[in-house]
């Protein structure tokens, strides 16, 4: 009985800590966000990428200058062919050997290690082949015509030969690596899987899109990203969802008539067009931008690729990476704070713990004590939460309480 | 982007001219439109005046002297091409491009037959 009275003790006290709320916030009430916002606007540059000697060097290119590229390749190669008689290429190393983390500038970048692919060999003749087979297509059917092509679309381009979509995936990073330019710039597109809405008109083309208005839907981010600009906004942030449920409440609550901001989401990690385009609104309008994601490893790990680009793709950061974007939520100590029982928690389990101790062991963590402190918390805690924990308190709170809270309060990473 | 402010506080951003003059050549007036139709109503009433003016300058600087630079392009698929975009968007948004009449006047008696048929088509509407 005793041990029982001691439990439910325990209980009252980890959810005592609540935030003192307000009802009734508007937009004029978030100063700090305001702030941030007058601060970047006076930046008389964008914030810009700094250049630096021991990386890749990528571009971004208009497709004039890409095929250039790719003829100067070949020529490489019809030289060597008639030189040496043993044709090669070198391409960037892609894997965590040759993966630099700039902590100065919040990024992971491409080193400048090179693997030799030679056309003559069995080993990487295979290989060698595909990067070849690759190029021609975005030459032919991509760059010449300024047309798009999807990854699947290449695949079928010579199927037999690339046996598998992940070679061919493969080759078209290769491709632009050994070119030195963004995926994006050679015309080969991911399947669109973002959406955004909000204060924000853009120009598709010689077509006006208007973000507020899409019914009851939202705008899906286009990969023909090189179509797309901005035409006007009055926005005053913009927020980076992880899940399509709050973004639904987002939309459902029409929230940018009340707090203009520009809200997008890529349904979990952010896809290249989504972080592209989020890249292209951050930098061209200079919002501040606020990421929420769940208070779980995986929602952290969602975070740290928008805003330095996963490694995979390191040799596109610059293009692609939003460094200067906060974790809004939900933070481990909103758990108490915005009072989530114990029934909207969820124990973690073991791949959980991994993926937050990968995350606590690396140096932009390290590097960065408020978000350390809010993954040890969370260590600490081994309870992790969905965003819709926040629905426990009914399903208008994230909307009416939690955003303009957080925002109002500057409580974030 | 151009900033405005209001007297409120609110800032609205709009495309810079520099932006601008890379658009197709006919983008300019359809944006123009839009400005005049759909954003500029919708202002604050302290910025509307410096919207409106920002159009005009617009209009002058970047929507007239593109039609003519196509138009008197020495490629002449892309003399073409202006010609043809002025006949599809002219009956669309023919309130703000009707400003470039006069400035085209003289493409209606065009060596090339096609460009001074849609040219003379588009001064007699």
């Amino acid at each position: 009985m005793a041990k029982k009275s001691k439990s439910k003790t325990k209980k009252r006290s980890k959810h005592s800590v609540l935030k003192k709320l307000r009802n009734d916030i508007t937009i004029n009430d978030l100063e700090q966000v305001r702030e941030m916002f007058e601060k970047r606007l006076a930046q008389k540059k964008g914030i810009e990428y700094i250049k630096r000697d021991d990386i890749i060097e990528i571009n971004d290119v208009k497709p004039k200058e890409a095929l250039k590229r790719i003829e100067n390749v070949v020529k490489d190669i019809v030289r060597q062919i008639l030189v040496a008689g043993d044709p090669s290429f070198k391409i960037p190393i892609r894997t965590s050997s040759n993966i630099i983390y700039d902590a100065e500038q919040d990024l992971i970048l491409l080193g400048q290690k090179e693997a030799e692919k030679k056309l003559l060999t069995l080993t990487s003749v295979q290989d060698a082949t595909r990067v070849m087979k690759v190029m021609e297509i975005i030459y032919k059917q991509c760059l010449k015509t300024k047309k798009h092509m999807t990854k699947r679309e290449v695949f079928y381009g010579a199927a037999k030969l690339f046996q598998d979509q992940k070679y061919s995936d493969s080759a078209i990073e290769d491709v632009s690596a050994l070119i030195r330019t963004t995926r994006n710039s050679t015309g080969v597109v991911a399947k669109a899987r973002g959406s955004a809405v909000g204060r924000l008109k853009l120009r598709d083309g010689n077509e006006i899109i208007d973000l507020e208005k899409q019914g009851s839907g939202a705008w899906s981010i286009s990969p023909f990203l090189d179509r797309i600009e901005v035409l006007e906004s009055d926005a005053e942030f913009i927020l980076v969802l992880e899940k399509d449920a709050a973004m639904m409440r987002i939309i459902e609550e029409k929230w940018w008539t009340k707090f203009p901001c520009i809200a997008l989401t890529a349904e979990g990690v952010g896809n290249v067009a989504t972080r592209m385009f989020l890249k292209k609104i951050n930098a061209t309008l200079k919002l501040p931008t606020f990421c929420l994601v769940d208070c779980d490893p995986y929602g952290h790990y969602i975070y740290s690729v928008y805003i330095r680009g996963s490694k995979r793709l390191s040799y596109e950061s610059p293009f692609l990476a939003t460094p200067d974007m906060h974790l809004l939520g939900v933070l481990t100590r909103d758990l108490d704070e915005f009072g989530i029982g114990d029934d909207q928690r969820i124990p973690m389990d073991k791949r959980d713990l991994k993926r937050l101790n990968d995350m606590l062991n690396e140096d932009f963590v390290k590097n960065n004590k408020k978000w350390k402190d809010d993954l040890q918390l969370m260590k600490k805690n081994k309870q992790k939460a969905e965003i819709q924990a926040l629905s426990s308190h009914g399903i208008e709170y994230i909307t009416d309480t939690y955003l303009p809270n957080k925002l109002y309060s500057g409580d974030w990473i | 982007m151009k900033v405005f402010r209001t007297d409120k506080g609110r800032i609205y951003q709009i495309t810079d001219k520099e932006r601008m003059k890379e658009w197709d050549a006919e983008m300019p007036f359809i944006f123009i439109e839009y400005a005049k139709d759909r954003l500029i109503p919708s202002y604050p009433k302290s910025i509307k005046k410096q919207v409106d003016d920002y159009f005009k300058e617009v209009l002058n600087d970047i929507a007239i002297p593109a039609i003519e630079r196509d138009l008197s392009s020495e490629d002449e698929e892309e003399r073409e091409k202006a010609a043809e975009s002025l006949q599809t968007y002219y009956p669309q948004y023919s309130k703000e491009m009707k400003k470039i009449i006069p400035k085209i006047k003289k493409f209606a008696n065009d060596k090339n037959k096609k460009i001074a048929k849609i040219i003379k088509k588009i001064i007699e509407k």
